[in-house]
């Protein structure tokens, strides 16, 4: 790993006003300093992001869901930092809130895909050639090619919307690529000499997959999945757009979007603060994945 | 090549018959009434009279046991019979077909625009890794993909058809129609195959085939064009394949804001309507063509690639 | 243009590089060739003959860049022809064979197809008459059967047939230059005479200039008019074919020979180099062999080898040798 020189991180920490903590500035600098700078942007964001939308309840300036008919439509001033909606809702104080539902949900798919999908994968690849492994395979062939919003959409409208449908439907199709990915990596770390030499000591199964495969392929894994997260952002944000998802009045970045359009040419605003939000949430994920793609990919170079 | 052809379609048919079940189950399972559900529907009313649900129960087959209703529902599916839509009364299976044709249309302009500028560009960034046009079109990637076309839809709305004019803002009337859904549509697999061409250029650019040419006196330019494209694009069929599949109910957000008489739309109003043929025969259909199509592309990428095609491949 | 005088190809003082790494790949090397003749290049794997030949064509792999030095071909100084020419040379006056026939066509073009590029390219031939001529071709070079082997691929030629479709590939330009790297060291045994067959009778017909890269001295010996062996990017000693290999006067060299089953150990013997080549270019100072040299203990010169090069010496009959140990014993003959 990076070996960094711990006087200039703490002269680096001092200048991050923003922290209040210094040791957590300090880590934080540490872990950030020497990466690829679209990892380094992608993280800062993705922090300033989560910390706005896990306060948010307590730092806007208006109740987000309060109604004021008589300041309908009302462009940015002192008071409405960024304009009001078509009902007179604040639409700074809901932008910052507006994220929870779609970030929370893209990220426990995101998490729960990547989990199923590794572990699946490692599994196959450990027993490569196998029955087991071929069925996997042919399973994940046919389950890669099914679009998640459809899957969505029908699961949606039996179950109605909410969190653990829209989990359930995301993460049936997610974990696939993960899998495939796994597997992939696995068939190439069995043939690494200390794999086989934890065979010839009688390593146990597990013992192998979780001391020696796992924490050798996690890094591209790893990439892949904030690559998908951005994308969940974007299909769950989809399907709140189209009333799938979150319900009225809780405030979310698509909805808002979708309640836009007819006033879009009265204030323009309204469609691009959400939209922006929603753009710039994935782009930081995409970055960070990016960068991680790129370390995973200079740390084995050999590997290609 | 055979058995593992043989061996797919196997999973094929069962995954397909999984789908049905699942489709065909899980409204049920829900603890929904369909029978209240189509009479609401059509009254907009909750106070339904106990007799017509009766009456309807027996008359849509309902008051059979489950794996009956399952069994005949297949059967009928399998002939080309989806029942009739709760909502309209016309056959599931027209209005399907229908649908397919106009999202198929769709689907096919953008990928065919995705891979008219995504080849090309990320051959050229392959040709010089690091270089302005790499970088450039790394950042055009990334920017792509995190873009929502839910949000960019309504912006080229507005201004493509509500400010200048050039392009109507819904509908599928003309082939103008067709231009603005169709490039927004299009950015996001822009984005993926774009990548992946650079990826697989990468690798073909470092083939000893491609020094042995360069040795022949073939220019850098001629190289890529006789020997590198072909061989670089093999990846990009399958991927294309997987967009065509996701994009057939995947573009239901473009189709709705657009009013697109496509695949998506028709599961939406489906949805909105609570009308369950409809729902069952559009999620199976979509899943069944997806299927297929991947199955297909597969099949081609072997038929592209004559050391795979007899058996010659690793 | 075409200096009556000068050999068809003088390289002189070639330096190659790749960005980080410290010392050259090759450095400093001069050689001639001219029409007709057959030099073979010698020396272990790594020990830069490839990276040679690549220079030639200017093909060098993605990084390696030629530092320094300059390459003539007929007159022409090939390091400063614009792109569009150099494209005209290649395939059209030099061509080349590689190690791996097969995996020097590309597997989804039809062979036939990618013979007759440098026809249409170079010659300007329609596609008809290319592939009339690619037949004709196909057929120089031993092919049963031209007008099916021409619409097969790669995959479903042996490795003999494989090269002897790069060599009509090769010919199709009618050069007059032919490099050949290591065209036989992938093939099976029986094979490889065939080849070295096939090429000496084409570069006879056509008066070919050839540069042969092995590290077979069965090869040389059969084929070469003169030898250069290399040495960790150097030429260590070159001459005639006959005197170097009947004579050989540097330490590697002997070495070489006496690995090689040209000349049977007495005591039956399979011999080797003790140590490796790979970072004798990292070497500060003194010759490059030192380290794995009998030679220079035996003539108590070791201080000497360690801290300074030798250069080329050349004997009367132009035969040139880097090594102090011989400069030592010629002294004292004289």
């Amino acid at each position: 790993m990076r070996i960094d020189n711990p006087s200039q991180g703490v002269a680096a920490s001092a200048l991050l006003p923003m922290q209040p903590r210094h040791a957590a500035a300090l880590r934080l600098w540490r872990f950030l300093s020497g990466r690829h700078w679209t990892f380094r942007t992608g993280v800062v964001i993705l922090v300033a992001l989560v910390t706005t939308l896990i306060l948010a309840p307590w730092i806007v300036p208006h109740d987000p869901a309060v109604q004021n008919l008589m300041a309908r439509l009302s462009a940015p001033s002192a008071e409405h930092w960024l304009g009001t909606d078509h009902l007179g809702r604040d639409l700074f104080s809901r932008l910052l809130v507006g994220g929870r539902f779609t970030v929370t949900i893209a990220m426990v798919t995101v998490l729960l895909s990547f989990t199923v999908g590794t572990l699946i994968g490692v599994v196959a690849g450990r027993g490569a050639g196998g029955v087991l492994d071929e069925i996997t395979m042919r399973v994940i062939d046919v389950l890669i090619s099914i679009p998640d919003v459809v899957v969505a959409i029908f699961l949606v409208a039996i179950f109605g919307p909410g969190y653990a449908t829209l989990i359930a439907s995301l993460t049936v199709i997610g974990w696939t690529p993960f899998a495939r990915l796994a597997r992939g990596l696995t068939l190439a770390i069995n043939a690494q000499g200390y794999i086989q030499a934890a065979e010839v000591l009688g390593c146990s199964r597990s013992f192998i997959i979780l001391r020696h495969v796992i924490p050798n392929i996690i890094r591209p894994i790893a990439a892949v999945s904030f690559l998908r997260f951005g994308h969940k952002l974007i299909t769950v944000g989809a399907l709140s757009f189209l009333g799938l998802g979150v319900q009225p009045p809780a405030a979310d970045w698509a909805l808002m979007l979708a309640d836009a359009q007819p006033y879009v040419e009265r204030l323009p605003i309204l469609m691009i603060a959400p939209g922006l939000a929603i753009f710039v949430a994935a782009l930081s994920v995409t970055w960070i994945g990016h960068g991680l793609e790129i370390e995973a990919r200079d740390g084995d170079s050999g590997d290609e | 090549m055979w058995t593992r052809l043989l061996q797919r379609l196997l999973i094929l048919g069962l995954m397909l018959l999984g789908v049905s079940l699942l489709a065909f189950l899980v409204p049920y399972v829900s603890g929904g009434d369909p029978v209240r559900t189509i009479l609401m529907s059509r009254v907009r009313d909750l106070a339904v009279d106990p007799a017509a649900v009766e009456a309807m129960r027996i008359h849509l087959g309902l008051d059979r046991p489950l794996p009956v209703q399952y069994g005949a529902w297949l059967w009928q599916a399998l002939h080309g019979d989806l029942g009739y839509s709760f909502a309209s009364g016309r056959p599931v299976a027209l209005e399907i077909g229908r649908a397919l044709g106009v999202s198929i249309t769709l689907a096919l302009t953008a990928l065919g625009i995705a891979a008219a500028v995504a080849i090309p560009l990320g051959t050229l960034a392959a040709t010089r890794p690091g270089g302005t046009v790499d970088s450039a079109t790394t950042l055009m990637v990334q920017t792509f993909v995190a873009t929502p076309e839910y949000w960019l839809a309504p912006m080229g709305i507005l201004v493509f058809a509500l400010h200048l004019g050039w392009l109507p803002s819904a509908g599928w009337t003309s082939w103008t129609a067709l231009v603005l859904p169709a490039t927004v549509l299009s950015l996001r697999p822009m984005a993926y195959f774009t990548q992946v061409t650079r990826a697989a250029m990468m690798d073909v650019l470092q083939a000893p085939y491609i020094t042995a040419a360069r040795s022949r006196g073939l220019s850098m330019r001629q190289t890529v064009m006789r020997h590198g494209l072909r061989n670089g694009s093999l990846p990009v069929v399958t991927f294309f394949a997987l967009w065509l599949a996701g994009l057939l109910g995947g573009s239901v957000v473009i189709e709705v804001i657009f009013a697109i008489p496509g695949m998506g739309r028709l599961l939406y109003e489906a949805v909105v309507n609570r009308d369950v043929p409809m729902l069952q025969g559009g999620f199976v259909s979509i899943v069944a063509l997806s299927i297929l199509i991947n199955t297909v592309a597969d099949m081609l990428y072997v038929a592209l690639n004559p050391a795979v095609r007899s058996g010659h491949a690793h | 243009m075409n200096k009556t005088n000068e050999p068809l190809l003088v390289i002189e003082d070639l330096k190659v590089a790749f960005p980080g790494q410290p010392t050259p790949v090759i450095d400093g090397l001069s050689l001639t060739l001219d029409r007709g003749e057959v030099l073979a290049l010698v020396g272990e794997s790594g020990s830069g003959k490839s990276m040679t030949a690549l220079s030639l064509m200017r093909l060098l792999p993605a990084g390696g860049a030629i530092a320094g030095g300059r390459i003539r071909f007929d007159g022409e100084d090939v390091l400063s022809l614009p792109d569009r020419q150099m494209n005209r040379l290649r395939g059209g006056r030099m061509a080349m064979l590689f190690q791996q026939p097969q995996a020097m066509l590309d597997p989804t073009a039809r062979v036939g197809t990618q013979i007759a590029e440098p026809l249409r390219l170079h010659r300007g031939l329609v596609r008809r008459a290319a592939m009339g001529r690619v037949l004709e071709l196909l057929r120089d070079v031993g092919i049963p059967d031209p007008a099916v082997r021409a619409r097969c691929f790669s995959h479903e030629l042996s490795g003999g047939m494989a090269q002897r479709v790069m060599m009509a590939a090769a010919l199709s330009g009618d050069p007059d230059m032919l490099i050949a790297d290591e065209p036989t060291t992938a093939l099976d045994v029986t094979v490889q005479a065939q080849i070295l067959r096939l090429i000496d009778e084409e570069r006879r017909k056509r008066n070919l200039a050839t540069l042969l890269i092995t590290h077979d001295l069965a090869v040389v010996a059969a084929l070469a008019d003169r030898v250069a062996v290399m040495y960790a990017g150097r030429i260590v000693e070159e001459g005639p074919a006959k005197a170097v290999l009947q004579a050989p006067q540097h330490p590697y060299t002997r070495a070489l020979m006496r690995c090689s089953l040209l000349v049977p150990d007495p005591s039956g013997q399979l011999l080797s180099i003790p140590g490796s080549g790979t970072h004798a270019r990292d070497l500060t100072c003194g010759c490059r062999f030192h380290p794995r040299c009998s030679a220079a203990a035996e003539h108590g010169l070791a201080g000497r080898c360690m801290r300074s090069e030798p250069t080329l010496k050349p004997d009367p009959d132009g035969h040139v040798t880097r090594c102090w140990a011989v400069e030592a014993e010629k002294e004292t003959a004289a």
